[in-house]
């Protein structure tokens, strides 16, 4: 086993056991980056590297001068004796819509690919404080505004190291490329409608999206302030544990953070599943996706082999003791999408009405006058898919005298919500501590295929976005692969800052198939890397 | 409740608030994708709702005071803010005049 192939749990012990030396694990990870990731993405995104469609792409830009000093003060704290911390030594990579002061954060777009942060995300400091190594930014979909990674100014978008032909998801999909290609074993990320869950299954990671208030937003660039949520994404459940630990708690700069006291996740693993209940509903079994030829919804049914998967992930829970209780209704959950339609296009727009070439970022030079300045920075600045949600935003604020949509869309929001307290009720009908689901409709798809449907590219995200909705806690475990060797993901979502409950299933979960022939199989960009 | 598709006329007059000068090309995709985005929110449009129903229901629970007091924090290093501007002198952000020397203040 190489170092690059350690988990964080076991690169933080050995670097406090004098076992590795932290300048090590960093040139290894460093290292990796350069043999597998290929040109980083880029504005003029002309590629170097004649091989650069096998290579991942996962980097914006490497933070080597700043990983280095801080493997300097964890190597100075273990040489004194002193806790390095719970990440000593682990090389994390950052999803560049988070602010790491003194360093350009994109959000992979041209309006600001000049901003230099003038101070650090809560998240991201935790981390720091905590002993981790920061080695670089990934790439995204522009302003989290996808679910390929394609809609990145900076290019080349990541590729899936499973196979480099197919995207890795998104909107977190540099996230999950540099964690499944051994670049870095965690990487921190944004959920606002599945952005961390959908690309990590698509990439066979693990991927957290802790409850809304759990984790400080500060210092995350906003898409949709009331559904943004900073989670991790790691290899395995216990490290996925073990950053969330470092990551959550109250921050007085984040006033939607919450002030509950934060639990002891990593000890949560040791507790078996026996006597939970674990729910499976059949409203996750298709997306339910409006055909634009025919004007009629249509039931698109669950890839089988994700479905099987998850069936299978409920028989290995029942050996284990835990009692699996079917048919469980999810009637709101078809309308997780239209209602995201509203809500994030409407939060989305209000957000960018800051980008407007006066205060950071982008900016034209020799303007008339104030709205030429507006008008061409915002026209230049932004890509596509940014403006097509500024415009939905706009044009549903704007038409609210005959319907006010973000109340109606909170309307539908507070039912969905209603599905999930019912299913967790403790004197309910179900009385869940968690639901089953698959995460995904299908495994990754063929970059091209989808991009430029903005409606079929949103359905893809049908599975996770009712908990954010919600503000519930979910977590997504690889549980095989399909017959292109594409990675299946399922999902655990528990109710309120139940983080434990989804972290227990998932580990007693991931447990019961670390023998499985399908976890021996490795990535295709990483067949002849450390082979 | 239908609900009507975007016209060309409301079109233009969005793109105009959201401050973009657009292409043909993409006016023509923009427009298309809007209308079928529409058609999904249509869905929302059907649903029987109750007046008395209630909002969205995220749930932060707290212990103890909020987070801290809502009043306003200066920045500890504010010509940090200032010098990320594109155009800035004294301290102060500088920004052309708006359309005809019109003084908005």
């Amino acid at each position: 086993m190489t170092f690059t192939q350690l988990s964080a749990r076991e690169i933080a012990q050995k670097v406090q056991a004098g076992e590795l030396k932290v300048s090590d694990m960093l040139e290894a990870s460093l290292a990796q980056i350069r043999a597998v990731d290929g040109d980083f993405g880029s504005l003029d995104g002309q590629p170097t590297d004649p091989e650069t469609d096998k290579k991942v792409h996962a980097f914006i830009s490497l933070t080597e001068e700043l990983a280095h000093a801080q493997a300097q003060a964890v190597e100075a704290k273990v040489a004194k004796g002193e806790n390095a911390g719970l990440l000593a030594g682990v090389p994390v990579s950052i999803k560049d819509i988070f602010a790491l002061e003194n360093t350009v954060t994109t959000a992979a777009s041209r309006m600001l690919y000049n901003y230099r942060a003038p101070y650090t995300a809560t998240a991201v400091q935790k981390l720091i404080d905590a002993g981790a190594l920061i080695v670089g930014k990934v790439n995204l979909d522009e302003f989290t505004f996808g679910s390929s990674n394609e809609s990145s100014a900076y290019q080349p978008a990541s590729n899936n190291p499973w196979n480099t032909t197919y995207v890795p998801g998104g909107s977190s999909g540099g996230s999950a490329a540099a964690v499944a290609a051994e670049e870095t074993p965690l990487s921190l990320g944004t959920d606002t409608g599945g952005s961390i869950r959908q690309p990590a299954a698509f990439c066979g990671v693990v991927g957290l999206k802790p409850s809304y208030g759990r984790v400080s937003r500060y210092g995350l660039i906003a898409f949709a302030s009331s559904l943004d949520c900073p989670g991790p994404l790691a290899r395995n459940v216990e490290d996925a544990a073990l950053i969330l630990q470092v990551m959550a708690g109250v921050d007085e700069r984040d006033e939607s953070s919450a002030t509950l006291p934060v639990p002891n996740y990593l000890e949560a693993l040791q507790q078996d599943v026996r006597g939970m209940r674990i729910g499976l509903s059949p409203d996750y079994a298709g997306i339910a996706y409006p055909n634009h030829a025919t004007g009629e919804f249509e039931v698109i049914p669950v890839q089988d082999e994700i479905k099987q998967a998850t069936l299978d992930a409920a028989e290995q829970l029942a050996r284990q003791g835990a009692e699996i209780i079917e048919n469980v209704p999810m009637p709101h959950t078809r309308y997780g999408i239209p209602v995201y339609f509203v809500v994030s296009r409407i939060e989305a727009a209000s957000n960018l009405n800051r980008m407007d070439g006066v205060k950071y970022g982008y900016t034209v030079a020799d303007a008339r006058d104030l709205q030429d300045l507006y008008t061409r920075t915002r026209t230049e600045g932004f890509g596509l898919q940014p403006k097509l949600r500024i415009l939905m935003g706009a044009y549903l604020s704007a038409t609210s005298k005959k319907v006010n949509y973000y109340q109606l869309a909170s309307k539908v929001r507070g039912m969905i919500g209603q599905d999930f307290e019912l299913a967790f009720d403790p004197k309910g009908a179900y009385q869940l501590d968690a639901l089953l689901t698959p995460t995904t409709p299908t495994t990754a798809f063929k970059r091209a295929e989808i991009f430029g449907d903005s409606v079929l590219m949103q359905y893809a995200d049908q599975m996770t976005v009712s908990v954010n909705h919600a503000g519930l806690p979910a977590i997504t475990v690889p549980a095989g692969l399909d017959k292109k060797n594409l990675p299946i993901g399922i999902q655990f979502i528990a109710n309120h800052f139940q983080e434990e409950t989804i972290l227990r299933a998932a580990y007693a979960y991931e447990q019961s198939t670390l023998d499985a022939a399908w976890r021996r199989v490795r990535p295709m960009a990483l067949q002849e890397v450390n082979a | 409740m239908q609900l009507e598709k975007i016209s060309p006329e409301a079109f233009e007059k969005i793109v105009d608030m959201a401050a973009f000068a657009l292409e043909a090309e993409e006016k023509a995709y923009l427009l298309e994708e809007l209308n079928h985005q529409l058609q999904s929110v249509q869905e929302l449009l059907d649903i029987p709702l109750e007046e008395s129903s209630s909002s969205s229901l995220i749930n932060i629970p707290r212990v103890g005071d909020m987070p801290r007091r809502d009043e306003w924090q200066a920045f500890d290093v504010p010509r940090g803010i200032i010098e990320r501007a594109p155009q800035h002198e004294d301290g102060m952000i500088l920004v052309p005049e708006p359309a005809g020397g019109k003084d908005l203040s």
